[in-house]
């Protein structure tokens, strides 16, 4: 089994030279934004990549030189644990840094591709494989007087699955949660005393 | 995008790879912790024996407790009780609402069949139970009424079905034979969403139209208290077998899965799906490429509500119940059908359902001297595992026999709901030595073996993977040095213990050691050890019996050792491996060409990748039992202590039966109280209980005197002999007539069983050993009754003092 990398990007990534950069998506899960700048300024989606120039890949452009410079290591494991990806935004604009403080970012999409580039920022489809897809657990922004990070730590795909479900106890109200008005489980705390049974 | 507050000052860039390189010691340090991947021991239990013993505990008090989901094809659990009442003008009906896990099952055609039902730890004879009702329409559009045995003889195979989807009322079944004759009635629930609320748990008030229990398996009980006189085949009288709430266990099916491959139907046929939609399984579809398989695949999404026709069903494949947990988002990860890679888990899912020496046609080596598998020609290409325990019936009806596919893959579980998705994603891939990465988007599998992906029975040699090895590292690709690990004493072991989950003896928790000190392989062990002891113990309860529980610890003891592991960075041209990949290291500077599994893999934001892999042997992967042990001592001994046992223990019927051999001597009272004469009569009455539980029966004495038709209470004793006295001199030449019953602990009681004696015989002699009535009637014409006689008292002794009171029976 292999990650089943498109044969171009192979090729690109096999060769002598070759210029493979990031990109870099933030999206909102349900559909809220991101942030709101204002009243009516809304962000939904993030797209950064470290190319030099923007590049656009299945309709959407990944701007360049907005801080984004690396991502963390990223280890893909044989065991199935909850791994951690982190990146950090450089250059921060503070003008509305409140915004980015209280911005939607906890839970949004985090996705990480890569993309092999001809000389002329050149690229197809066939060519950009994923490397990382998971959710941010956490932000923080560190600030001083020149400048401004933000700092986005991802947890992997495995990080959802440290929870557990409401559903599935014994209880009314666990039970309503999939299936309204079933009182199935009414009477599962019901201490059983003074069963009269065979009394005769 | 609108409004961007990031703008570009690259300014501080050492500073941001300083934090990534803080992140990265972190995501280090994860990755080495002990979760299991592939086949491994992991530090800490992913079972443990309580796991497994829990399973068959009953919970009277589930409150708020989870509700296990259980998977495979005969599972057995206890059920939960949520609902108990009592009904009837003498409280003789307790209605009991069981749960047996969440979601629905659908393991045949017309439903899934209860295998065994276990009240008060005695099975329950359901073969003929004789039922009338509904049977769901999981075939489109039939809605079949049937009642009586017929219904299923035709369609459950002798065994009690399920229903309930479509809104349909399960058939209601009593119990037709064995000690709960007539006293237990039951519906099945099949955990459909639709399923209507059960009109046997409605004759109870409390029991309303709302309480569906919509998703849930359950089992609707009514029990009936009675200590009437009921009969069974023989004519003996069942006495009543409750002494309290009862303790119920079933044996029945888990839920659907989505299914990835059919069971193979015959050598050349090859693997088939099962898209049949007719009751007789007729129609099978054959295809010829993996991704036709899966029907849930193509329908893009998972359901809750799909049936066989539908490309679901029951399954003790593994993977399928791994993809069935991730997809499910009531209580599993709810993952999209998008995020999980379909080839890889159909090769996967074809590994786990392959049987041993399926090309040869043979069958497993075991089966040449217990019987455990079956052995006909017929079910060569389906070698099941015949289960050794009474299933459906009671102890004294025909034994039933019980097939579970035999392939070392097989797996059931009874997952708990209130554990994390990730322990229980563990929980599986631990007992299949699967590896499931997440990359390019998708979770893929891999099972850990000898290099065949979709087949474990295949051992390629090393030359054969590494002339096919899909990438080879060498001194030039390989940048900087190569970091080589030895194996540890302390991960290393030479024998292990594994507990797993004995499906042959009730589902208790039991164990194997492997290898055996018989063994060949532990004296080489040893002597490569230096002679010390290094013994593991780990508990799979997903694995069902012995043979399976061995070939796991076989692979783990066999892995732990040598286990060789290398480090070494790569550039970008190794992106497209992924964990669990095999590669091939042949390095002129270390002086090694040996085959790796990628254990991590590591990829910096330049594009250098860190690769951390295990050495590869694929002879430790051999599953084929001709090779679990290597000599016929350590076979033998396995059959013998693991699979050739004695069928369980059930409880015998609770027939009562009359005492027998009822014989009264009269003898003389050798030490007669202070006024008392010799004269009075005296007796010695003896009696046998053939009953099968004798020892727990009581016996109650009456006797009549010469002139009336009065029978007086003696009272009542646990022994079966007594001696019986002070009847008053006025009985002195009489014919007194006796009889005795037997008692069940419960009240029921046996008819009774007569004698006479007579009180006459010369004073001062002593009749030994004679059976009265002796000249009877001799004295007949002097007996007198006088009052005095009466309820008697039981002694310790055995004796019985006569009482006062008179009591008509």
């Amino acid at each position: 089994m292999t990650r089943d990398i498109g044969s171009s990007a192979q090729d690109g990534l096999s060769a002598s030279t070759r210029r493979v950069f990031d990109l870099i998506s933030i999206k909102s899960q349900d559909g809220n934004n991101l942030f709101v700048i204002g009243t009516d300024s809304t962000v939904s989606e993030l797209l950064f990549t470290n190319c030099e120039v923007n590049l656009t890949h299945a309709g959407e452009t990944f701007n360049a030189n907005l801080g984004y410079i690396a991502h963390s290591p990223i280890t893909e494991s044989s065991n199935a644990i909850n791994e951690k990806v982190s990146f950090t935004i450089d250059g921060v604009d503070l003008s509305n840094a409140e915004t980015i403080l209280n911005a939607n970012f906890i839970g949004a999409n985090a996705n990480i591709k890569k993309v092999v580039v001809g000389a002329d920022y050149s690229f197809t489809s066939d060519e950009v494989y994923e490397v990382f897809d998971g959710f941010i657990n956490s932000f923080n922004l560190t600030a001083d007087k020149e400048t401004a990070n933000l700092r986005l730590e991802c947890g992997g795909p495995f990080s959802a699955f440290e929870k557990n479900s409401i559903y599935g106890y014994a209880s009314v109200l666990s039970h309503q949660v999939v299936f309204n008005n079933d009182k199935g489980f009414e009477f599962s705390n019901k201490t059983l005393t003074d069963l009269q049974w065979g009394k005769q | 995008m609108g409004f961007n507050p990031f703008k570009a000052v690259k300014k501080f860039v050492d500073k941001a790879i300083d934090v990534v390189t803080d992140t990265v010691k972190t995501v280090f340090s994860i990755a080495m912790s002990p979760f299991t991947g592939g086949f491994d021991i992991p530090d800490f239990d992913v079972d443990t024996g309580a796991d497994i013993d829990n399973t068959t505990t009953v919970d009277f008090t589930p409150s708020n407790k989870p509700i296990p989901v259980c998977y495979g094809e005969k599972v057995e659990r206890a059920v939960k009780n949520i609902f108990v009442d009592t009904a009837g003008d003498k409280n003789q009906y307790l209605y009991m609402c069981g749960v047996i896990g969440l979601g629905m099952t659908q393991d045949s055609a017309n439903g899934s069949r209860l295998f065994d039902l276990i009240v008060d730890d005695s099975v329950v004879d359901i073969i003929d139970a004789s039922g009338s009702g509904i049977i769901s329409d999981y075939i489109a559009g039939e809605k079949v009424v049937r009642s009586g045995p017929s219904l299923m003889n035709l369609y459950g195979g002798g065994f009690p079905l399920f229903g309930g989807k479509g809104g349909h009322q399960p058939p209601r079944y009593k119990v037709k034979h064995g000690r709960f004759k007539d006293r237990i009635e039951f519906q099945l629930f099949d955990g459909s969403d639709d399923q209507p609320t059960s009109d046997l748990l409605s004759e109870s008030d409390k029991w309303t139209y709302n309480h569906q229990l919509r998703g849930v398996q359950y089992i609707a009980l009514k029990f009936t208290w009675t200590n009437d006189e009921i009969l069974d085949d023989d004519g003996e009288n069942l006495t009543n077998p409750f002494g309290s709430l009862p303790r119920v266990v079933v044996v029945a099916p888990g839920k659907n899965v989505p299914k990835l491959v059919e069971r193979k139907q015959s050598v050349t046929d090859g693997y088939i799906h099962d898209t049949d939609t007719s009751r007789y399984n007729y129609g099978y579809i054959l295809v010829s490429s993996p991704s036709d398989w899966s029907v849930a695949f193509s329908s893009g999404s998972y359901s809750h509500t799909a049936s066989r026709r539908d490309g679901y069903g029951v399954s003790g494949n593994p993977v399928e119940i791994l993809l069935d947990y991730m997809l499910n988002d009531r209580y599993g990860a709810g993952l999209a059908l998008s995020k999980i890679d379909q080839a890889s888990f159909v090769n996967a899912a074809v590994a786990c359902e392959r049987y041993r020496n399926e090309t040869s046609n043979s069958i497993f080596s075991t089966n040449y001297l217990n019987q455990v598998y079956v052995p006909t020609v017929y079910y060569q290409d389906r070698p099941d595992f015949r289960i050794q325990r009474v299933l459906g019936k009671d102890g004294d009806r025909e034994q039933e026999t019980l097939g579970v596919p035999n392939n070392p893959y097989f797996r059931q579980f009874v997952v708990d709901t209130g554990t994390t998705h990730l322990q229980n994603i563990n929980r599986f891939l631990s007992s299949m030595g699967g590896i499931m990465p997440f990359v390019n988007g998708k979770f893929k599998l891999i099972l850990e073996n000898a290099g065949t992906p979709d087949n474990s029975f295949d051992i390629p040699s090393d030359a054969d993977l590494k002339s096919s090895s899909t990438f080879t590292f060498t001194d030039d690709n390989i940048i900087g040095g190569i970091q080589f690990q030895s194996g540890s004493l302390e991960n290393s072991f030479n024998q292990l213990k594994l507990n797993y989950t004995d499906l042959d003896n009730r589902s208790q928790n039991n164990s194997v050691v492997w290898p055996p000190k018989t063994d060949q392989n532990y004296a080489v062990f040893k002597r490569q050890d230096n002679g010390i002891d290094l013994i593991g113990n780990v508990t799979h309860s997903g694995i069902m019996n012995a043979a399976h529980a061995a070939h796991f610890a076989k692979v783990l003891v066999l892995k732990s050792r040598n286990k060789q592991n290398i480090v070494f960075n790569t550039t970008e041209s190794a992106t497209n491996l992924t964990p669990g990949d095999l590669i091939r290291v042949n390095s002129n500077l270390i002086g090694i060409d040996h085959m790796f599994r990628i254990n991590n893999l590591t990829m910096d934001q330049y594009g250098e990748i860190e690769i951390n892999a295990y050495r590869h042997y694929p002879e430790n992967y051999d599953f084929d039992a001709g090779t679990l042990f290597d000599n016929g001592q350590s076979y033998v001994e396995f059959i013998n202590n693991n699979l050739k046992r004695p069928n369980t223990i059930n409880a015998v019927p609770n027939t009562i039966k009359a005492p027998s051999n009822f014989t009264a001597i009269r003898v003389i009272d050798e030490n007669p109280a202070s006024g008392f004469t010799s004269s009075f009569a005296n007796f010695e009455i003896r009696w046998i209980d053939e009953s099968v539980n004798a020892g727990l029966n009581s016996y109650e004495l009456q006797y009549k005197n010469p002139l009336t038709d009065f029978y007086h209470s003696a009272g009542t004793v646990k022994l079966t002999s007594i001696k019986f006295s002070s009847i008053l001199s006025s009985f002195y030449g009489g014919t007194i007539e006796f009889r005795v019953r037997t008692m069940s602990p419960n009240g029921s009681s046996s008819a009774f069983t007569t004698t006479t004696a007579n009180t006459q015989a010369p004073l001062g002699n002593r009749i030994v050993d004679g059976v009265l009535p002796i000249n009877a009637n001799y004295w007949a014409d002097f007996a007198t009754l006088s009052s005095g006689a009466g309820v008697g008292t039981a002694n310790t002794d055995g004796t019985i003092t006569a009482g006062e009171s008179t009591e008509e029976l």
